[in-house]
């Protein structure tokens, strides 16, 4: 049994392990000794990747995006759940519907007239907009995932905010959000590694130049580190890094949503 | 106050108004960046076009459509998206199904063995395009050759790349599903599996005769999920072999998404008529397979 586990233990480590050894060494050394651990540890490669593959730059914008995205996403959706999960009105059950068709749609099928708007109205190329096209795609399921968190919450904790002359905004702020946290820190995890990985959208919308990092390591890995096997590998392994920390440390708030999206299931 | 009482249950703080201000922020991105947009698609691909501007009041019927179905592209890029379904379903979920039980039933490191399966979810799919590509071209052959056994073009050989471009989508999602399918596992009654080993029953007959019945509408979830999954494959033909050799290697996606690359840089013609009608394809296919879905759930009264 544990045989079994470990071998696919191994078969899911050993590509990245293999690409880890290879980033520290140079490419002749690869060519003898693709396997074994490297005879020279050659830092240099990491160097060469970061420096000639713009890694600063792009990690820059992939970071902004991150941030801004995240925010935009959590804003959106935690205001939106509130007004659904939180009120009775009349068109609670048509709003509700109208976000969950969300969830039928692909992104694959609005990347194109999604590409012609932007540009159209001015907004290519920039962060900002790459930013707002994340929060809102990922949209429907986090309204629906906090809206079913926000239905848990008592109401008489709001009634005795509302005693207290709290408004609207009050009550959604310092009532419901702080109850709210695991709910945002789950969504908080999904989106951060969403964002810093998503390609296909950020390559239609930004320039190579002004790009987030999977558009420029997709760039730069195919062209000219392609044959530099120890700078490629460096590159790669630069870029997996953040991701895979992110999610060592955060990773208990990941199992529980993709539990969630189970349930849900 | 009149209007508070038409839409609100009575004595409730909230206000019409302040519920629209909570409620428009995100619905009107969503509407403009997100639904408008997929019903535009259906729009652009009747139309004609004049370079790159639609011509609403021009209806085109279903040319594109005609030009599309016609395309032997477009069959080679629905026969790569049937391929990754056969290794979706018949690779990917016996394995995470495997694994999930093993960790639900018998193993003390569940948490850590778990974490490892689920890495590949959470590295960007360009790196482990990249990965992949690196470990097709360089690290296997070697292998096959200090074993006695002749190297293999994985990247370029007909009849091979179609099938290493689609293994490592099949190989990341394996972690994926044994988190859902763990989820699952965890509550199928320990008495149950007790009761049928007192029958005699080993480690296949309980997979079959406990596990499986438990989670029976969740396994079906998954499996067209997985299908619905397939139909979206691009990453690793787009970054692997860039649809090629001789486009064998194009999904639905890889193709749509190489005719909007090719707008965004030369100069060359685009035809967004054809664009739109292979997306809008792309999106029936997957719509059909989810309604396929909802209509099993709603039969077998799940949910």
């Amino acid at each position: 049994m544990y045989l079994f586990l470990v071998a696919w233990a191994v078969i899911t480590l050993y590509p990245f392990l293999f690409v880890l050894l290879t980033s520290f060494k140079a490419p002749v050394e690869f060519l003898d000794n693709p396997f074994g651990l490297p005879k020279i540890w050659r830092f240099k490669n990491y160097v060469i990747a970061y420096v000639q593959g713009s890694v600063a730059t792009y990690t820059l914008n992939s970071v902004f995006v991150v941030i801004v995205s995240t925010a935009m996403a959590m804003f959106l959706s935690a205001t939106s759940a509130f007004a659904v999960s939180r009120f009775r009105f009349r068109l609670r059950g048509v709003i509700w519907a109208y976000i969950l068709i969300g969830f039928l749609v692909n992104n694959y099928v609005l990347l194109m007239p999604l590409m012609i708007l932007i540009r159209r109205i001015g907004i290519y190329d920039s962060l900002w907009a790459l930013s707002l096209v994340y929060a809102t795609l990922a949209l429907p399921f986090n309204v629906f995932f906090f809206a079913a968190y926000m239905e848990t919450i008592p109401r008489e904790l709001e009634e005795a905010a509302v005693m207290d002359g709290a408004n609207m905004w009050k009550v959604f702020w310092s009532v419901i959000m702080p109850i709210s946290k695991p709910a945002v820190v789950t969504l908080t995890t999904f989106h951060v590694l969403y964002a810093w990985g998503e390609y296909v959208i950020a390559l239609l919308l930004l320039e190579f130049a002004h790009s987030t990092l999977p558009v420029g390591v997709a760039t730069v890995a195919a062209g000219k580190m392609a044959q530099n096997y120890g700078a490629y590998s460096a590159l790669l392994v630069m870029t997996s890094i953040p991701a895979i920390l992110f999610f060592v440390a955060l990773q208990r708030y990941v199992v529980k949503g993709v539990t969630a999206g189970a349930l849900k299931m | 106050m009149n209007l508070k009482r038409f839409w609100l249950r009575r004595g409730h703080y909230g206000s019409p108004i302040g519920i629209a201000l909570f409620l428009l922020p995100a619905l009107i991105p969503y509407t403009f960046l997100m639904l408008y947009p997929t019903l535009q698609t259906f729009g652009y691909s009747v139309v004609k076009w004049q370079g790159i501007i639609p011509d609403w009041s021009a209806f085109d019927g279903f040319t594109q459509f005609g030009y599309l179905f016609r395309d032997p592209i477009f069959w080679i890029g629905l026969a790569n998206c049937a391929r990754a379904s056969l290794l979706g379903i018949l690779f990917t979920m016996p394995v995470a199904m495997a694994l999930a039980y093993v960790l639900t039933r018998h193993a003390r490191a569940a948490g850590l063995f778990r974490t490892i399966y689920y890495l590949p979810s959470v590295v960007p799919g360009v790196m482990l395009a990249f990965m992949w590509r690196f470990i097709f071209s360089k690290a296997i052959n070697p292998i096959l050759e200090a074993v006695g056994l002749s190297a293999v073009r994985w990247l370029s050989r007909d009849g091979v790349v179609q099938w290493s471009t689609n293994f490592p989508w099949a190989w990341r999602g394996v972690g994926f599903w044994v988190v859902i399918l763990m989820a699952g596992m965890a509550s199928v009654p320990r008495e149950l599996y007790e009761a049928a080993q007192l029958d005699g029953a080993g480690e296949l007959q309980l997979v079959r005769h406990v596990t499986l019945p438990s989670i029976w509408g969740l396994f079906i979830t998954a499996n067209i999920t997985v299908l619905s999954g397939a139909l979206g494959t691009f990453i690793f033909q787009r970054l692997m072999t860039e649809g090629g050799p001789n486009d064998r290697t194009h999904t639905l996606v890889s193709y749509l998404v190489s005719f909007l690359t090719r707008g965004s840089t030369a100069a060359g013609r685009i035809d967004w008529g054809f664009a739109s009608a292979l997306a809008a394809v792309q999106f029936s296919l997957s719509a059909t397979v989810a309604g396929v879905l909802l209509w099993l759930r709603g039969r077998t009264g799940e949910d």
